[in-house]
């Protein structure tokens, strides 16, 4: 198993209980190889609870969650090694510069240093490689985060909000990176408001609302079209 | 990677980090020298007294600066999200426990070097003879400050109220060692009728080696919310 790409990682009626409300309700649905999943959902539809089973930040309240078919043992290495995490925040050392942060977080996943370079150059950081990473904009961060994230090769990469912060070159770079890694046989999952700048991107979609499953299907190349079905029409509905 | 090596890597990234932003050590040793003054102005008396009280104060400073100390273990790390890149990487999570571990047994030490002298000289106690020893509890004491306080600062991560919650649940658990460590040096320095430190320096021990395995047990748990 170790090593080997997932072909699939499908949740088996996960929930969450938070305190004694549920952020998320029976949700099963399966995430395909060499295909970005564009996970949809108004704030507070379950997103990020979602996400964060998934990378195994969050345990499951209910039902389970399988990597290419199998059930990992909690807290399974392995199973770290192979999954890539973009959250919300930058999740780097702002005290270290780029170099350093890349030089850490490769040695933890056992990559070597040419991977550091190698790297910062994809994302366009290599004249600022030295540069303590507080004094990065929210844009170069972000870059920087990518590169982390992608530095393993992993089989499993979930990208929170990846376009935050990011001029137009920035998106274009992060959409050619992440599409490069779909075609290397990953399993995307992408977190995003930004519709638009998805659609060319994401070829299935999964929508929340309210912590339970509206949609998991083909995105037919128009995701604002089942945003609005989907999301905003039970929305209607609910009212 | 396996265990030690992460240990050296997590560890010397931490003190690279303290040693540029300084913003721990700085606030532990500012505020051990207000704790040093007060003490200092609120026990000084005669001789004999202050030989007394110097146990009491010595590790009242130790409490104090060890429970701050291991409050912004993750503090930092927490605000940017690394913490999180940190637990989700392959990387064995006793190695990452043991390494912040260390990192706050430094600390601490170096925070207990500095106002035990310090103590000493303002309360006209001499330590002379007896520095080994008393140097040996402060370690041991320190140590047990790490080995509980490291991995309940998980909790203090998400948790609201996180300044309140770590001393409430870390308190109780130091008690075994701050009685051994008064007790221990009051026996030292010979103001307690049982003038053997060793039983109390065995129960320092035992209580380490307790919350060393205790918290290698718990913590892989604890990160995983």
């Amino acid at each position: 198993m170790a090593g080997e790409a997932f072909e699939s990682v499908e949740t088996q009626r996960v929930g969450r209980l938070y305190d004694e409300s549920y952020a998320l309700v029976d949700v099963s649905v399966t995430f395909r190889a060499r295909t970005v999943t564009a996970l949809l959902g108004p704030n507070g539809a379950g997103k990020s609870t979602l996400m964060g089973m998934l990378s195994t930040a969050l345990r499951p309240s209910e039902g389970k969650v399988l990597y290419g078919g199998y059930e990992y043992p909690e807290n399974d290495p392995t199973l770290r090694a192979r999954i890539g995490y973009l959250g919300h925040r930058p999740m780097l050392y702002s005290e270290l510069s780029a170099t350093e942060n890349l030089a850490f977080f490769a040695r933890l996943h056992g990559v070597g240093p040419e991977a550091v370079a190698h790297w910062l150059g994809r994302v366009g950081l290599t004249r600022a490689a030295d540069r303590p990473v507080s004094g990065f904009s929210r844009g170069m961060a972000q870059r920087l985060a990518l590169a982390r994230a992608l530095l393993s090769s992993p089989s499993l990469l979930l990208l929170d909000e990846p376009f935050t912060g990011l001029d137009p070159e920035g998106v274009r770079l992060t959409k050619s990176l992440v599409a490069e890694r779909r075609d290397a046989g990953a399993i995307v999952v992408l977190v995003t408001h930004d519709l638009a700048v998805t659609d060319d991107l994401a070829t299935a979609a999964v929508v929340l609302r309210g912590g339970r499953l509206a949609y998991a299907g083909p995105s037919g190349g128009d995701l604002a079209g089942l945003y609005r079905d989907h999301a905003e029409a039970r929305e209607k509905r609910a009212s | 990677m396996n265990f030690w090596p992460t240990v050296a890597l997590v560890w010397s990234k931490d003190i690279r980090v303290e040693l540029r932003s300084k913003d721990t050590l700085v606030t532990l040793v500012l505020f051990a020298l207000v704790l040093t003054m007060v003490f200092t102005f609120g026990f000084a008396s005669d001789p004999q007294t202050n030989l007394r009280v110097f146990p009491s104060v010595m590790w009242a400073c130790v409490l104090f600066c060890g429970t701050l100390g291991v409050g912004r273990t993750f503090a930092r790390e927490a605000r940017d999200g690394a913490f999180t890149a940190l637990v989700l990487s392959p990387a064995h999570r006793g190695a990452i426990l043991t390494a912040k571990t260390l990192v706050n047994l430094v600390l601490t030490l170096i925070v207990t070097a500095l106002t035990t002298p310090i103590l000493a000289v303002m309360l006209r106690v001499d330590l002379t003879d007896v520095l080994g020893l008393v140097a040996g509890q402060l370690f041991l004491g320190a140590a047990g400050f790490a080995l509980v306080g490291t991995p309940l600062a998980v909790m203090a991560v998400n948790a609201r109220f996180a300044e309140v919650l770590l001393p409430m649940v870390v308190f109780p658990l130091v008690a075994p060692i701050l009685i051994a460590g008064v007790t221990g040096t009051a026996a030292i320095l010979g103001t307690i009728p049982e003038n053997d430190p060793r039983p109390w320096f065995q129960l320092m021990l035992g209580f380490d080696l307790v919350y060393l395995v205790g918290g290698q047990f718990l913590f892989d748990k604890m990160v995983t919310e």
